[in-house]
């Protein structure tokens, strides 16, 4: 592994990822904790009508290569929030991206680090903290020195692990039932609620699937990597291996969830099923394979998202705001400042007390839901509609995310924060730009020209 | 019940992914 050398090397591997790559570290940055512990928690607590939340995931990627890469892509930047600058004409708009950036980013790590600590202490015995803490120490030893390039490279071999542990894992833990319509019989008997649409509210379900749809297609860390993807044809290509990698997981795992129903009906959080069944029924070899998935899942969200907060902080706020004339030599130097600091700042949180209780799997849906709210209208919409102006950008994302906010505290718990978070960052969008200046041609020209 | 809810969903995203494969075939086409 070589350290990277110029910029556009660090944060998007130089714009040349072919579609085995580009795919793999796509999927593998989306497939984290919250598939491996997170979702097996909610189908072990609420059951299989969650997992029809699935279908908006290849929905959202086809509408991300359909919709949005082909004109995203035209001119290629370094970080989402380098997009808003441009096609708005501000630097506000870069800066207030990247502090959502930074806030979401800090939540969402901290959820898959204490992940992270739990597995540890489930395979390894070690101690929480001890697990957490060297974890995000080798994270941020190869994010640091190879930015992009080792991300992707390390999310590629992270994603055959992840491949290679739940395709070994799951028919052993279904042989052990004596094959499926074993299991399934099994699971309804001891938990009935399973394969009933009673679990989650209709409204909630479909509340949530907007949020990872929503969520899928326009956030820092997914968009970045259409940057990093050669061309169209490899983006293409390469999210159709996304799609197949990320929903077969999604699926096997799931499966794996049913399988932990009925070997241990009672645990005390859902979060445990998956390290527990990895840990206590199958053979030492596979159940180590699988940990070593799980882990591998955390570890490449984890990378990709301090990337992207690392270059908010240093590219979209530091070099866009205070320092804007430093040589690339400094940027770069910056730039892995920066990723530390993102890096540890979680780390310290949770080491001073404030990793939160709730289930894994509600923090990622509620990380993506701020992104989704922030970003999805400033960055669909600039490339969809040529009135969009600065003015309507930068109060959508505000609006989005403190309706988002708002709504997770104060509203209606039916409703996911995500709808009326991104139903107000359309009005506004909408609204703010149609009341103010229209943007110059020279905007959005490079987006819609053929 | 069971068995839409739980089959129905696999056989919704193998359309979805044919869908993909058949839709990517035609915009290569068209280009």
């Amino acid at each position: 592994m070589r350290a990277t050398s110029s910029e556009s090397d660090y944060w998007i591997a130089g714009g040349k990822l072919g579609w085995g790559v580009g795919g793999a570290t796509m999927a593998a940055t989306h497939t984290s904790a919250g598939t491996f512990i997170g979702t097996i928690g909610v189908i072990y607590a609420v059951g299989w009508s969650f997992a029809w939340v699935l279908i908006s995931i290849p929905l959202a990627y086809w509408f991300m290569v359909a919709v949005l890469a082909p004109r995203f892509t035209k001119v290629k930047e370094l970080t989402l929030p380098a997009f808003l600058q441009r096609r708005y004409d501000s630097k506000k708009a870069r800066g207030i991206g990247a502090v959502i950036i930074l806030i979401a980013t800090v939540v969402y790590v901290q959820a898959q680090i204490v992940a992270g600590g739990l597995v540890a202490n489930i395979v390894f015995g070690i101690p929480t903290t001890t697990g957490m803490v060297v974890f995000t120490i080798i994270l941020l030893i190869y994010t640091v020195l190879g930015g992009m390039l080792a991300v992707a490279y390390t999310d590629f071999l992270q994603m055959v692990i992840m491949v290679l542990g739940t395709i070994v894992s799951v028919p052993l833990a279904v042989s052990h039932f004596g094959g499926f319509g074993n299991m399934i019989e099994l699971v309804q008997a001891i938990k009935p609620l399973t394969f009933s649409w009673g679990g989650f509210s209709t409204s909630l379900l479909i509340t949530m699937g907007l949020a990872f749809f929503l969520g899928s297609v326009a956030t820092p860390e997914k968009v970045v990597r259409l940057y990093a993807m050669k061309d169209m044809r490899t983006i293409r290509r390469g999210i159709l291996l996304t799609i197949v990698l990320v929903t077969g997981i999604n699926l096997l795992v799931f499966i794996l969830g049913l399988a932990a129903m009925v070997l241990f009906p009672i645990l005390p959080t859902g979060d445990l099923a998956m390290p527990v069944i990895a840990k206590a029924v199958l053979p030492t070899f596979i159940g180590t394979i699988m940990l070593a998935a799980v882990t591998s899942a955390m570890m490449s969200t984890v990378d990709s998202l301090l990337l992207v907060a690392g270059s908010a902080l240093s590219e979209d706020i530091y070099q866009n705001l205070i320092h804007t004339k430093a040589s690339e030599n400094r940027r770069l130097v910056i730039a892995r400042m920066g990723i530390v600091v993102v890096g540890i700042i979680p780390l310290l949180l949770i080491l001073g007390g404030f990793a939160k209780g709730e289930l894994i799997q509600f923090i990622v849906v509620l990380f993506t839901a701020i992104m989704a709210a922030g970003f999805f209208t400033p960055v669909v919409g600039g490339i969809l509609w040529k009135r969009a102006n600065k003015h309507g950008a930068i109060a959508s994302m505000i609006g989005g995310v403190l309706m988002t906010g708002i709504w997770k505290v104060y509203g209606d718990p039916e409703i996911y924060p995500v709808l009326p978070g991104f139903v107000l960052s359309v009005l506004l969008f909408v609204m703010v730009s149609l009341s103010t200046k229209a943007p110059h041609e020279k905007l959005w020209k490079p987006y819609f020209d053929k | 019940m069971t068995d839409f809810i739980f089959w129905g969903l696999f056989l919704i995203l193998g359309f979805i992914v044919i869908g993909y494969l058949i839709w990517m075939r035609w915009i290569e086409r068209k280009s």
